[in-house]
């Protein structure tokens, strides 16, 4: 079945995709003119969290299913492309860095997503609070895996000690672009059928089971998409850092703050890993430049989660879509999506 | 090589560990099964315990051996707060709990386990009665324990107090949960709360009393953990212990006590054989996950449970 004419056009074209294209092109503009280190920095932690949460988006939002294996796709892009650049091409990396990168996080999305398809075919028939269980333990498995991994630096560990650091700017852009790439497959994902099939899903899988959504299939795609963006995030971040640990790579905090950035900004919403991310990255931001607060982020974000729960579940993008108020006419929950 | 003396090792300490794996993963269990409730911040409650066994000890005096009993005291009031501010706007008045529920409780607990985790480093940062690494003083009777030999292995004799009071744990449970009138309201909520009213007994105060021995029983046997851990403690047990009870809970089936008990002697023998005959303590742990994925996908009903 084809799409009905124009929906293509006007979907994509409604005012909350048109945001996300703004705030695409804003970060692209201020990667390119920002000269502080410092700031260019914050930018890419900035645009890394916020990429992140919205490949989580694809499978906790819109399909309902809490992943908190999802570091286990950061890490593993992240291994990917340090293993390729270490072991895998040695002299290709020296040679030209960028493009060795490049390929080893293609190579980490691809690995990802074998692995979230092998895995999603035993994990995705669990529902709810097992599944979710399911992905820790996945985590947690792969971790204590990793360990074993044969690198010169023992247990499992790499740093690309005789490599040059990666310029700022070329990290940079390639983290816009991971993220540009991000933000558009959830955005395509949404507006799909593929999309309307996870929502169905998450409202009741049941009733979207039996009206013929082929629900498994459904959910393996949306995990495997998913999985693959978040890998092609660690690999950045990993070329940046220039070193993947076990314990770093996989550490759970990561997944934690990718839920808590989605829930706090509204779940299955497409704004609401950017307000949830940025406002986790000013918070981080200020605290962490403050003498006294300096450790006090996660402390934060976790009361602000608990807070969210109970007294907005919804989220704030959730919230705003159910404030009755028109603006030009229409209501705000046909601008903000 | 692999000699009797060490097969009878692994399996006299996979038995003792397993039994407090099973002790500590009690609470999330009566939790789960009861409510629906997956506490995610049952690790960090596990940490407390182990936390407040030493801090009573250094502070009060109180021997060791009876810091587990402390420790389920102030978890039961704990528990009764958590149920008070958090659950009970979730879940109290609700009869049937559904997906939307379960996710609600998961990632509000969630919060709570982010907050106490940061909470201890920050404690343990500014020295506020703990330390990042902490060990249990040496003092009352539990300083004067010795050894004891098990099938011809010696072991720690704190250790097999441990495995007594994991035991003393279980049943007291089956006694309460079977015997007492609260007990069998608690089993009655988690099948039919309407029923439970019209026999005249309010299901808030039920599921509050489920919530408080839960988190008392959680912290109780975090009190084990320290007694058990004889390199000391730190807040990033939580890890361990949290995603550890969490597959024992999923093995023997939330809410089957019993069940919980057998996974954790499981969980506690396949760690301890897998290190055994590997020498490799992350492939016993990894061992143990990759165990708790295949049950949940092959038994997501608990391993031990009728169907």
């Amino acid at each position: 079945m084809v799409a009905a004419r124009g929906y293509w056009a006007r979907e994509l074209l409604s005012p909350t995709p048109l945001a996300l294209y703004a705030v695409i092109a804003g970060l692209l503009a201020a990667v390119l003119l920002v000269g502080d280190p410092f700031r260019l920095v914050a930018l890419m932690d900035l645009m890394m969290w916020i990429g992140l949460a919205a490949a989580l988006n694809i499978i906790m939002g819109f399909a309902g299913y809490v992943s908190f294996g999802h570091v286990v796709f950061m890490g593993l892009g992240g291994y990917a492309t340090l293993y390729f650049m270490e072991y895998l091409a040695p002299g290709f990396s020296a040679e030209n860095p960028a493009a060795a990168a490049v390929a080893g996080m293609l190579l980490g999305a691809g690995l990802a997503a074998a692995v979230a398809a092998a895995v999603g075919a035993a994990v995705l028939r669990l529902r709810g609070a097992f599944f979710a269980i399911a992905t820790i333990g996945l985590d947690l498995a792969v971790l204590n895996l990793m360990r074993m991994l044969p690198t010169e630096e023992g247990s499992g560990e790499i740093y690309l000690a005789g490599m040059r650091k990666p310029s700022l700017e070329a990290a940079a852009l390639l983290t816009w672009a991971v993220f540009a790439a991000t933000i558009a497959a959830m955005l395509l994902v949404r507006k799909s059928r593929l999309g309307m099939g996870l929502e169905a899903i998450r409202e009741d899988e049941d009733a979207a089971e039996s009206l013929g959504v082929p629900t498994f299939r459904y959910k393996t795609v949306a995990f495997v998409v998913s999985a693959a963006l978040a890998a092609l995030m660690g690999g950045v971040y990993a070329w940046r850092t220039m070193s993947v640990t076990p314990g770093e790579a996989f550490n759970l905090v990561y997944s934690i703050r990718m839920i808590v950035i989605d829930v706090i900004g509204g779940l299955g919403t497409l704004l609401g890993p950017l307000v949830g991310g940025a406002l986790y990255y000013l918070l981080d931001l200020t605290l962490s430049t403050s003498e006294s607060f300096k450790e006090l982020t996660d402390i934060v974000m976790g009361l602000i989660a608990v807070g969210v729960v109970l007294f907005m579940p919804e989220g704030i993008v959730g919230r705003l879509r159910r404030l009755r108020v028109k603006v030009g006419g229409r209501p705000l929950f046909r601008l903000v999506e | 090589m692999v000699t009797g003396g060490d097969v009878a090792a692994a399996l006299v300490y996979g038995v003792i560990q397993g039994a407090m794996y099973g002790a500590v993963a009690l609470g999330l269990s009566l939790i789960w099964g009861v409510m629906k409730v997956i506490n995610l911040a049952h690790g960090e409650f596990v940490v407390l315990g182990a936390y407040l066994l030493i801090v009573a000890s250094r502070l009060a005096g109180v021997d060791p051996l009876l810091g587990p009993f402390v420790g389920l005291a102030a978890g039961l009031l704990l528990g009764l707060a958590v149920y008070a501010v958090i659950l009970h706007r979730l879940i109290g008045r609700v009869e049937v709990i559904t997906l939307k529920e379960e996710m609600a409780t998961l990632l509000a607990m969630f919060g709570l386990s982010i907050f106490l985790y940061k909470l201890y480093f920050i404690a343990a940062d500014r020295g506020w009665l703990i330390k990042l690494f902490d060990t249990v003083p040496q003092a009352g009777l539990y300083a004067r324990l010795g050894r004891l030999e098990l099938l011809g292995v010696s072991v720690e004799a704190v250790k097999v107090y441990v495995l007594l009071l994991s035991a003393v744990m279980a049943v007291a449970m089956h006694l309460f949960l079977s015997r007492t009138r609260y007990g069998l309201s608690i089993r009655a909520v988690a099948q039919d709360a309407t029923a439970l009213a019209l026999s005249g007994v309010d299901p808030v105060r039920v599921k509050a009393l489920a919530t408080a021995l839960g988190i008392g029983l959680a912290v109780m046997g975090g009190g084990l953990v320290a007694l058990y851990q004889s390199t000391g403690i730190n807040p990033d047990l939580a890890h361990t212990y949290a995603p550890l009870s969490f597959a024992i809970v999923v093995m023997g089936g939330p809410g089957n006590l019993w069940g919980t008990m057998a996974a954790g002697v499981v969980m506690g023998l396949v760690m301890s054989f897998v290190y055994a005959f590997t020498g490799s303590l992350d492939l016993g742990v990894a061992a143990a996950f990759i165990l708790l994925v295949a049950s949940l996908v092959l038994r997501p009903e608990g391993l031990f449970s009728r169907r």
